[in-house]
This record gives C-alpha cells, structure tokens and sequence, in this order.
C-alpha cells in the first residue's frame, strides 16, 4: 500500500472521530439538566429610616445692606487734634516771635570727645 | 503715614489752644519707643531697652568694673552730667540728629528707615570711627569698605544689633561678634571663604587662630589719654589730651570662645584714676580691675598694611606690639595681661 493511500486512510479515521466526538457532546447537551436546589429566599435589609434632625434656632434675619456702607471703624489709638501744633509750627513770623532766645556758651571742653 | 497720628499723640501737649505755654504743657520733645512707637512698632519696642545706644551698659559695666559700690551715687551723676547725652531713642535715629550732636530734624519730620550715616552714626561715632572710615585722619588711607565698596554703616550694623533684637549685652564686644568679616548685615556672607585660602600666605590655620583679621588688615588709629570732667558756672565740659596715632596689637583682653584670638589690636582710653576728681575722692578704686588698651576693631581695614609687607614685619619686630615700654607706669598693674612680654620670633622669609 503506498503513502498515498496511508494518509488517505489515516486522515479519514480523524475525520470520523473527530465527527463522532461532536456528535457525543451534542447528545450530552441534550440531557436533563440537574435540578437546583431552592435557595431559601434571605429577608432584605433595609435603612433605619432617618431620625429627626434637630431642629436649628433661628439666628438673627440679616437686615438688608444698604450702600454706601459705613466706613470701618480704625484701631483704638487716641489721636488728639493737633491743628493747634502745625499751625503755629509751620508760621515762620509766629515762630520767630515766640521763639526763646538761647545763650550760646562758648564751649569749655577741650580734646576730642 | 505718621503724620496721621498728629503731633499730640506722640509728643504731647494740649489740643485746642494757640498759647505757646498753655499748648507745650507735658510736651515731651523726644517721646519714649514706649509711647510713640510700640503701637505700631511692637517687636522693635520690645528690644529696644536691651540696645546699647539706648541702655548705655557699655558704659556701666566698665564703670561698675573700675569702681565701688559706694562709689556708685557719684558715679551716677558723673553719667547724667557727661555720658547719658550718648543715650539716644527710636526718634534721635529715625527723625532727627541725635541730641548729642545738636538734634535737628534730618529731612523735615520724615521718617527714616535707613537714616543718613552721616547724620546719624558718624554724627556720634565721628572722631574715632568716621575719620578711620572715611581717610579723614592725615596719612592713613580710607577703610576699602568704603572707599572702594561704599558701604554704608547699616550695611553691616543690622537693625536688630541697633534694635537690641540679638540679645542684653554688657559691653560692644560682648557676646558673638557682630558684624563679623565672613558673615554681615543684609544678609550677606562676605569672606565667608577667606579664612582658610590657601593661596593666602598666612592664612592658614594657625595665624587664623592667633590673630584676628584686624590684627593684619587695620593699621594706624587714634588713641586718646587723660580725659577729665568738670563743671563751672553749670557747664559741664571734659579735657582729654592730645591724641596719639598709633597701632599696637596686644594681647586679647576679651578671649572668648566668639573672640578666641590671642593677640588682636588695642586702643587706648582716656579714663585716668582721677578723670572724676571733679564729683569726689578716689571714685575708682579697681582702676586696674581693667585694661587701659582695650580690644579694638578699627573702621580702617586695608588689605595691604605693613604688617602684611612680609613676615618679619611683624616676626622679630616689636613695633606693632604693645610692650611694657609702650605703657605709661601708672598703668602698668591695669595693662598687665594684655601686654605681649615676647614677641613671635623673626622667621626664615617664605617659611
């Protein structure tokens, strides 16, 4: 017999077995399917409904703004007016007539200091 | 930002009234950091008490030092009549002259945060540390700081060492050196890699650690003797002698783990045991608890000086150094352990 006829042979075995397993698997697919077993059905859990929330305390109702608004207040430091202190300190003539003559006295130190 | 304060605020006085008599009454001229500045001012205020300029402690500790407990009631009043117009506040900086240089308004009544140098520091600090600085004394170049930087004062004197804010000192040169040459004011760190450069014949480590800088980078600076105080008629005046020019390195009457340096320059002041003979008998009684040459830090830095002409001169040489002769007797006991009894040996040239 030759190689020819060999593998003529030898690949139509395959072809049959191979045709026979599928056959098989298809036949078992037809088979009763085993019956499940129940599951008791568990109880569904549910959220606590929500408690209450405290009720809050009304806060003041803000009063509508009404523009301008007042300037902000500056920090606490006493400022006394001094108008009085630069008018008579920037008036040369009120200067010169107020001014207390001072007595220059020569020097009596001697050496570097 | 000042002006809106207006003058009563800080300087006191009565609103409201055109009479010169009625409006000065509680005027205070130089109003206390206290009241006029804290306000607003709070971390300068708080420290200000502990500056020098304002506390005057240099002063006290070397008096306290000399003197004697009973002593202290005369020695107080020589500082109200002679010392305390050094005492200067916030204002005699920042607005005005110092008062001890006459006061006077530095620009109108602005305010200053870097007030001229020439108004302010070296109004004061004019015969010693003005003429070094700017080459005022005949024959003795300007400080290079100056003449070829033209760095002011603050440049190096930060507002925290005038603030008080480093800390309560007894004395200029207590506590860690500042301004020191590797580390300034402004944060600047100049010569922070000088010390140990190698292609700087003697600064290696053990002239570094002898000497310190102005040892070799100052040079000659004023020196002043016998002062006296008095009163006549209400006036109060002092009489010093002629001063001396002259550079004499010593040995470090202030050695420290800040100053460790064994022989640095000295200057000499003008107290003498009977500077206040004027108030009372014998008020120092510890004359020689203290030098007479005291550690100094001359405003007249070179980088070229003759000390640094070569190795021998200062080596064998006992010119630049105060010996024994150099020493009036009267204060040989004060100066003893500042004197340098031998001289560094004269070494081979290039050793």
């Amino acid at each position: 017999m030759d190689t020819k006829t060999l593998l003529a042979k030898g690949a139509g075995g395959l072809l049959i077995a191979g045709l026979l397993f599928l056959a098989a698997l298809t036949l078992s697919g037809c088979a009763e399917p085993e019956a499940i077993a129940a599951v008791p059905p568990t109880a569904t859990v549910y959220a606590p409904p929500p408690t209450e929330a405290p009720t809050p305390t009304p806060g003041p109702t803000p009063a509508a703004l009404h523009f301008p608004l007042p300037a902000p207040t500056s920090e606490s430091v006493e400022r006394p007016d001094s108008q009085n202190c630069v008018d008579c300190h920037t008036d040369e003539e009120t200067l010169k007539a107020t001014a207390k003559e001072e007595e220059v006295k020569e020097s009596l130190s001697e050496g570097e200091g | 930002m000042h002006e809106r304060y207006g003058c009563i605020t800080c300087h006191g006085g009565v609103s409201g009234t055109d009479d010169k008599e009625a409006a000065h009454e509680g005027l205070v001229r130089d109003p206390p950091s206290a009241k006029a500045c804290a306000v607003c001012h709070p971390e300068q205020a708080a420290t200000e008490g502990q500056s020098l300029h304002a506390n005057l402690q240099g002063y006290w500790t070397v008096l306290e030092a000399r003197s004697a407990p009973d002593k202290m009631a005369q020695i107080r009043l020589v500082m109200e009549n002679h010392c305390e117009k050094c005492h200067s506040s916030c204002g005699q900086c920042h607005v005005s002259r110092p008062t001890n240089v006459g006061g006077g308004l530095l620009t109108g009544h602005n305010y200053k945060k870097l007030p001229p140098m020439n108004l302010t520091c070296t109004a004061c600090h004019g015969s010693r540390i003005q003429d070094e600085y700017k080459g005022k004394n005949e024959g003795v170049r300007a400080d290079v700081h100056w003449i070829k930087a033209g760095m002011p004062c603050f440049d190096c004197h930060t507002a925290d060492e005038m603030h008080g804010a480093l800390g309560e000192f007894n004395h200029r040169y207590d506590g860690p050196v500042t301004p020191s040459c590797s580390a300034t004011g402004l944060g600047k760190e100049c010569h922070a890699d000088m010390p140990l450069a190698p292609e700087i014949e003697q600064h290696d480590e053990t002239h570094l650690e002898a000497l310190s800088c102005q040892a070799c980078h100052s040079t000659t600076y004023k020196n002043c003797f016998n002062c006296h105080v008095g009163q006549k008629d209400g006036e109060v005046y002092f009489k010093t002698d002629p001063v001396q020019m002259t550079f004499k390195i010593g040995l470090n009457p202030r050695r420290s783990a800040e100053r460790p340096w064994k022989y640095v320059p000295l200057r000499h002041v003008p107290v003498a045991r009977d500077s206040f003979a004027y108030y009372g008998q014998d008020l120092l009684p510890n004359f020689d608890a203290l030098p007479t040459w005291k550690y100094a830090t001359p405003h007249n830095i070179q980088r070229i000086t003759p000390q640094t002409e070569s190795c021998n001169a200062c080596h064998g040489n006992a010119e630049f150094f105060l010996t024994a002769d150099d020493v009036l007797p009267d204060e040989m006991e004060a100066n003893k352990d500042v004197i340098v009894s031998q001289v560094p040996e004269a070494v081979e040239e290039g050793q």
